[in-house]
């Protein structure tokens, strides 16, 4: 009996990761976008907790193993966006709503920018989840307000980072930019490696990445503003950016 | 008989009233961008579209019952303005994105190919050609913050080639080699060239026997018409690091003694026509003014580029008149007909708005730009950008900008002849509406 479960799972390897109505596993197939129709794969489990996450990949748009964000999954039902990426100012997030039919199926469909695409994607293998980057805790010489300037396009911009640690968590930071008008830059990874900090934006395509200095007590290094990069210099200035 | 009877309907459609106000880029040598008659208030109807099979980038000039314009397909079209059928087409050897100058039965516009053309207006037959020192588009390093930052890449949104204008016997043009042009209308002779620091392909106006016109240089250029000499030069904005905010893609318009051009440092200048003096400046903070503004009734009428706002200033003092909000890019010029002005915009729409209020009276959609393919267009006919620029790296801004321009973008300054207007689209159609 043993054996004869092995083989079949062996032949029909979808009921090794849960075929029926459960969501996990890797599901593939095409978003309908006219005239560009988009292959997608979407990894959905559970994690320790019982918690469903999941994540995404989206060929030929430059996304690979993306955290699905607002993941709900209630029967077979399955609702998630993929957050900050080709969010539109005025529509909001790249979305999907999809329900498992009878036949295997996750049907449903994809909003972006106020447009709708069908969705139809089958159950391929088993989930890989990519896990998402995750910020660190900072040295406790670096938590700290940090101010420095750098030139941009003849006009001097003024820098303001401060770091914070949290008992047990990561660490967060404010970024502020100000040059013509006040950039209070949104951050969603902190992360010390080795002997670089580094504070960035995944939407806005904007961080800092540096060194700490314990001679000179700077952070050395560079703002990347996606478009370009300009050498910076921080210094410790206590407080918090106003 | 059949050979007769179409040398008869050519004969018929070249014999109709001439209207000189028309046959050139922008209505007139000073690139006033007014043309005479009425535009359609209401639309109600597409009269007849002229598919070529490639982009169209350039704009309809207007003669003797004759549409003239350039296709990128390297051709130069005559059309018949009644029913929109081909009179003949003359290929070039790249795409014509410049609009051509009709004027004493010649058409005059110059090709990608890095050549100047002369052709018959009633035949297309080549009257003369010239070749100039090639023509490129503007390049630069980290150009709009693409990336490999150490690579030289042309610009996407460099899609003109300079319009001719005509004055004292001479016609003269902008070059991708740097140069402005003064050739004899008649024989193709160069008469003089006057070089520049970069590509010139904003078109220059003609007034008061000089010619007008801005480089990639970041100057803006008077140059005595006769000579070829300097009379003054104006510093636009530079931009050292992404190149982004420098270059004159305008071209200007000149209105009783005074030069208006936009420029990509987002500024919409007034320049005094003799001294070359400042008299004002409308900032846009960042968006480009590329397209040439209409000037009329002591108003300056224009478009920008990322904050997609059509503006009405002041001609006399640069204050705002006017602010209305669109939904995407504006490289095209406005033209005015009465009290309506007509404006392309790069999502496939013309618009057609009141000259005093700004207020929209009516708007068309392009073919591919209600097709929408690759949601290009979010569902309220913004661009997407979020979906196309996903990436700063090689070729993706690249392949953006080529499908963003797939939505029927109207880069083309519409004409009005007769209550019909006219304009050429990306999706390949020269449409006339009315």
């Amino acid at each position: 009996m043993h054996r004869t479960i092995i083989a079949l799972l062996l032949c029909f390897p979808m009921l090794a990761y849960g075929a029926g109505n459960s969501p996990e596993g890797r599901w593939e197939g095409p978003i309908a976008i006219p005239g560009n129709e988009v292959q997608v794969v979407i990894d959905l489990a559970r994690d320790g907790t019982g918690a469903w996450t999941g994540s995404i990949i989206l060929q030929g748009l430059g996304v690979k193993g993306a955290p699905l964000a607002n993941l709900a999954v209630n029967d077979g039902d399955i609702a998630f966006d993929v957050g900050d990426r080709f969010r539109s100012p005025t529509h909001g997030a790249m979305a999907f709503a999809a329900h498992l039919t009878a036949a295997g199926v996750m049907a449903g469909a994809m909003r972006q920018g106020g447009n709708v695409a069908k969705l139809d994607l089958k159950r391929t293998a088993p989930a890989q989840v990519e896990p998402a980057p995750r910020s660190t805790a900072v040295g406790r010489d670096l938590a700290d307000q940090w101010t420095g300037e750098f030139e941009l396009g003849g006009y001097p911009r003024h820098v303001t980072i401060a770091l914070e640690n949290h008992a047990g968590a990561a660490a967060t930071a404010r970024f502020v930019i100000v040059g013509k008008q006040t950039n209070d830059i949104p951050v969603d990874l902190v992360t010390e490696d080795g002997n670089f900090l580094r504070v960035e934006s995944l939407a806005n395509h904007i961080a800092f990445e540096g060194r700490y200095d314990k001679a000179s007590g700077e952070l050395r290094g560079i703002v990347d503003l996606g478009f370009a990069e300009r050498p910076l210099v921080l210094r410790r200035s206590g407080g918090r950016p106003s | 008989m059949k050979r007769t009877c179409g040398v008869l309907a050519l004969a018929a459609v070249f014999a109709t009233g001439a209207a000189d106000a028309q046959s050139t880029f922008r209505g007139d040598a000073a690139h006033a961008g007014a043309y005479p008659g009425e535009g359609p208030r209401q639309f109600h109807r597409v009269k007849w579209k002229f598919p070529t099979g490639h982009r169209i980038v350039s704009s309809p000039v207007y003669a003797n019952g004759a549409i003239y314009f350039g296709g990128d397909d390297g051709n130069v079209y005559a059309v018949d303005a009644a029913d929109g059928h081909q009179l003949w087409k003359r290929s070039t050897g790249g795409p014509v994105a410049a609009t051509p100058t009709v004027a004493d039965g010649a058409v005059y516009v110059g090709s990608y190919d890095g050549k100047f053309y002369a052709l018959d207006a009633r035949t297309g037959a080549l009257r003369w050609k010239i070749a100039t020192g090639g023509e490129r588009r503007f390049e630069a390093k980290g150009l709009h913050g693409m990336q490999p930052k150490n690579q030289t890449i042309a610009d996407p949104f460099d899609v003109y080639l300079s319009s001719p204008v005509l004055g004292g016997g001479s016609v003269y043009f902008g070059s991708g080699d740097g140069n402005v042009y003064a050739v004899d209308a008649t024989t193709g002779e160069v008469k003089w060239k006057f070089a520049t620091g970069d590509v010139v392909h904003a078109s220059p106006a003609y007034a008061d026997g000089a010619v007008f016109v801005g480089s990639w240089d970041s100057y803006f250029y008077a140059i005595d018409a006769a000579s070829g000499k300097e009379k003054w030069r104006f510093h636009g904005g530079e931009d050292p690091v992404i190149h982004n905010q420098v270059g004159f893609q305008s071209s200007p318009a000149v209105v009783n003694g005074v030069v208006y051009t936009g420029c990509r440092d987002s500024n919409l200048y007034a320049i005094d026509a003799v001294t070359g003096k400042e008299r004002w400046r409308y900032n846009n903070n960042g968006s480009w003014v590329i397209g040439s503004p209409a000037v009329i009734q002591g108003k300056v009428i224009f478009g920008t580029s990322d904050s997609s706002l059509y503006l009405v200033v002041d001609a006399v003092t640069g204050k705002e008149i006017v602010r209305q909000q669109g939904k995407a890019y504006v490289f095209g010029s406005p033209s005015v007909a009465g009290k309506t002005v007509f404006v392309g915009v790069l999502n496939g729409t013309l618009e057609a708005r009141d000259l005093d209020t700004g207020n929209l009276l009516w708007e068309y959609y392009t073919e591919a730009s209600k097709r929408n393919d690759g949601w290009v267009l979010t569902a309220d006919r913004q661009f997407n950008g979020p979906l196309l620029f996903w990436s700063s790296w090689r070729e993706v801004p690249i392949v953006a900008t080529d499908r963003q321009f797939g939505v029927g973008s109207i880069f083309s300054s519409p004409l009005i002849v007769d209550g019909v207007v006219y304009f050429g689209s990306t999706d390949g159609n020269l449409y006339a509406l009315e």
